[in-house]
C-alpha cells in the first residue's frame, strides 16, 4: 500500500491533468569547463595540431597534478575519483618539454618504415670481415634501441595524464626506438651474418636501473647514449660500406633528434623551474659518463667501426682515424646538449671523456 | 627553360616551386623551420613551413640571427654540390648535406646565437632539406662568381 501511494506521489501532471513524461537527469551536461571554446587549424597547411588545442582553459598547464589518477587535462573531475595509485610524477618539471606537442606532430607526419624505404636489394657484396663487422654493429645498436624502447614504455605509467603532449610524444619516441631495432637486427639478418656479440652492457643497466627520476634517465638515455648513437649513425651515413647501410643511418638520424630535443628542452625547462637541480643532475652525469666509458673500453665496437670504415681488417689503422673522430665528435654533441639544457659539462667532464675528446679512441684503463 | 643564376632568389624560388610538389619531399613530413643560405657574400632565407616553402628572399648580414640555422659553404663547394647533383640527379656520398657538415672542420650549418636547439633542426630536417638540393637537378643553373 505505501508502495502504491509512493508511485502515485511520483507521477507528474501538467496544470491540465495530462501526464507529463518522466525526463532523464541531464545534469552532467553542464559538467564541462570550457564550453564554446574552439580549437583552430593552423594556417597555412599545419593541421589541426595537439599544440593548436591548447587555447582557453584547455591551455592551462598548471605545475601540479594534484590527483594521481587519469583525469584529462581540462575535464571535469569525477566527485570523488581522488587518486588511484601510480602516476606519482605530478609536477610539470619532471616531465615538460615545450616542444614536446610540435615533436609528436612530426614524428607522426615524418613516419617511416624500415620493411619499404630502404633499398635493401643494395645491402650485397661486402667482403666477409667488414659483413662481420657490420653484423656486430647491427647487434649492439638493436640492443641499445631495445633498451630505449623499455625504458620510455616502464616511465609512461608513472607520467601524470595532465601532461598529455609529453605522453604523446613519448608514445612516438617508443615506436621511434623500435624502428631503430628492428632495422638493425634486418641488417644484420640480410645477409647470414645474424645477431653477433651484445654490447658490455654498462649503459644499458645504468639507463634501465636509474630509479633517481625521468629527468636522470633522460640524461642517460638521450644526452650520453642517444649522442654516441647518433653520432656513430651520422658516420655510418656517410661512410657505410653499402647504399642500404647509408640510408638506413640517414633515415633513423631524425628519429634519434627528436628525442634529443626533447631531452634538451625538457632540461632547461626543468633547471629553469628548480634552480637547484643542476648539482645533482652533475652528479649524475658524472656516474653515467663513467659507465659509457667503461663500456667503451671493450674494443668491440670501436673496432668494427674501424673495420667498417677502413673497408676491412687490411684498412683498420684508416678507419680508427675516423673512430677517433667519431668519438671527439660524440662528445661535442654530448656537450653541446648540456649547454642547451643550461647544464654546462665543459669544466666539469669526466677524465675518461676528456681523453676521448683529446682523440683517444677508447677511454683508459684505470691504474691499480 | 633559360638559365636561372646561382645564388638568387629566383633559383632558390625555382627549387621550392618544384620541390613543393615533389612526392619524395612530401613524404618526408612536415618541417619547421627559417634557413639562411649563405653562398659568398649573399644570403638567401627561406621558410620552411610544414610543407610550404616560401618568404624566399635576400637578406642582409644581420638576419641570419632571425634564421633557426644558417647553412654556408664557400660558393666552390656550393659549385662542386650542385654540378654533383646535376651530373647524377642527386647528390652522391660525397656531396650530401651530411657528408659535407662532416668533411670539414666546422660544420656547415650553426645557429647565429649558438643556440644548439635550433642548430639540431638541420639533422632533423635533414632528408627533406637533400630532398629540397636534390631537386636542383632539374634547374638549368648558371654559376655567377659571388663576392667572398
Amino acid at each position: 500500500m505505501v508502495q502504491q501511494q509512493n508511485q502515485q506521489a511520483s507521477v507528474r501532471r501538467d496544470l491540465d491533468g495530462n501526464l507529463v513524461p518522466e525526463l532523464p537527469d541531464l545534469s552532467w551536461m553542464d559538467k564541462t569547463l570550457g564550453w564554446g571554446i574552439k580549437a583552430r587549424v593552423e594556417p597555412f597547411g599545419g593541421g589541426m595540431t595537439v599544440d593548436a588545442l591548447n587555447v582557453g582553459v584547455y591551455a592551462e598547464v598548471p605545475d601540479h597534478i594534484p590527483f594521481r589518477n587519469r583525469l584529462p587535462r581540462g575535464a571535469y573531475p569525477a566527485p570523488g575519483a581522488g587518486s588511484i595509485g601510480g602516476y606519482y610524477l605530478q609536477d610539470k618539471h619532471e616531465q615538460w618539454a615545450d616542444c614536446a606537442g610540435l615533436l609528436y606532430e612530426e614524428a607522426i607526419s615524418r613516419r617511416w618504415s624500415t620493411a619499404t624505404d630502404i633499398p635493401w636489394d643494395t645491402a650485397c657484396g661486402l667482403p666477409d670481415d667488414v659483413e662481420l663487422a657490420i653484423c656486430q654493429l647491427a647487434t649492439e645498436l638493436s640492443q641499445h634501441a631495445s633498451v630505449e624502447t623499455e625504458v620510455i614504455s616502464g616511465w609512461l605509467q608513472n607520467l601524470s595524464p595532465g601532461y598529455h603532449e609529453v605522453k604523446l610524444f613519448l608514445s612516438t619516441a617508443t615506436y621511434d626506438s623500435a624502428r631503430m631495432f628492428e632495422g638493425y637486427r634486418k641488417r644484420a639478418m640480410i645477409n647470414g651474418g645474424g645477431m653477433m656479440l651484445e654490447s658490455p652492457g654498462g649503459m644499458n643497466r645504468a639507463i634501465m636501473e636509474t630509479y633517481a627520476g625521468w629527468s636522470q634517465t633522460v640524461l642517460g638515455m638521450w644526452f650520453i647514449r642517444n649522442a654516441l648513437d647518433t653520432t656513430i649513425l651520422r658516420y655510418l651515413a656517410a661512410y657505410g660500406p653499402t647504399e642500404a647501410d647509408r640510408t638506413l643511418a640517414a633515415r633513423l638520424i631524425p628519429d634519434r633528434m627528436r628525442a634529443a630535443a626533447y631531452a634538451t628542452d625538457h632540461i632547461r625547462f626543468a633547471i629553469s623551474k628548480k634552480p637547484e637541480l643542476p648539482i645533482g643532475f652533475q652528479v649524475w652525469l658524472n656516474g653515467v659518463e663513467f659507465a659509457q666509458a667503461r663500456d667503451l673500453r671493450d674494443p668491440v665496437l670501436t673496432e668494427s667501426l674501424a673495420i667498417i670504415f677502413g673497408r676491412g681488417v687490411a684498412g683498420m689503422d684508416a678507419g680508427m682515424q675516423i673512430v677517433r673522430r667519431l668519438l671527439q665528435d660524440f662528445v661535442k654533441t654530448y656537450l653541446s646538449r648540456c649547454k642547451q639544457a643550461n647544464l654546462d659539462r665543459s669544466k666539469s667532464l669526466t677524465g675518461p671523456f676528456q681523453m676521448l675528446l683529446a682523440g683517444a679512441a677508447a677511454p683508459p684503463r684505470p691504474q691499480a | 627553360m633559360a638559365d636561372i643564376e646561382f645564388p638568387s632568389v629566383e633559383w632558390f624560388q625555382a627549387l621550392a616551386d618544384i620541390t613543393k610538389e615533389d612526392p619524395t619531399y612530401r613524404k618526408f613530413g612536415r618541417l619547421n623551420a627559417v634557413i639562411v643560405f649563405k653562398c659568398g657574400d649573399k644570403h638567401i632565407s627561406t621558410n620552411f613551413d610544414v610543407l610550404n616553402i616560401h618568404e624566399i628572399r635576400e637578406v642582409g648580414e644581420n638576419a641570419r640571427r632571425d634564421a633557426d640555422f644558417v647553412i654556408e659553404m664557400e660558393p666552390d663547394v656550393w659549385r662542386g654540390m650542385l654540378d654533383d647533383i646535376k651530373k647524377n640527379g642527386h647528390a652522391s656520398l660525397d656531396w650530401t648535406l651530411n657528408t659535407l657538415d662532416l668533411r670539414f672542420d666546422e660544420p656547415i650549418h650553426r645557429n647565429e646565437l649558438q643556440d644548439g636547439f635550433k642548430a639540431d633542426m638541420f639533422f632533423r630536417y635533414n632528408p627533406s632539406l637533400q630532398a629540397f638540393f636534390d631537386n636542383a637537378a632539374k634547374i638549368p643553373t648558371k654559376f655567377v662568381a659571388p663576392v667572398a
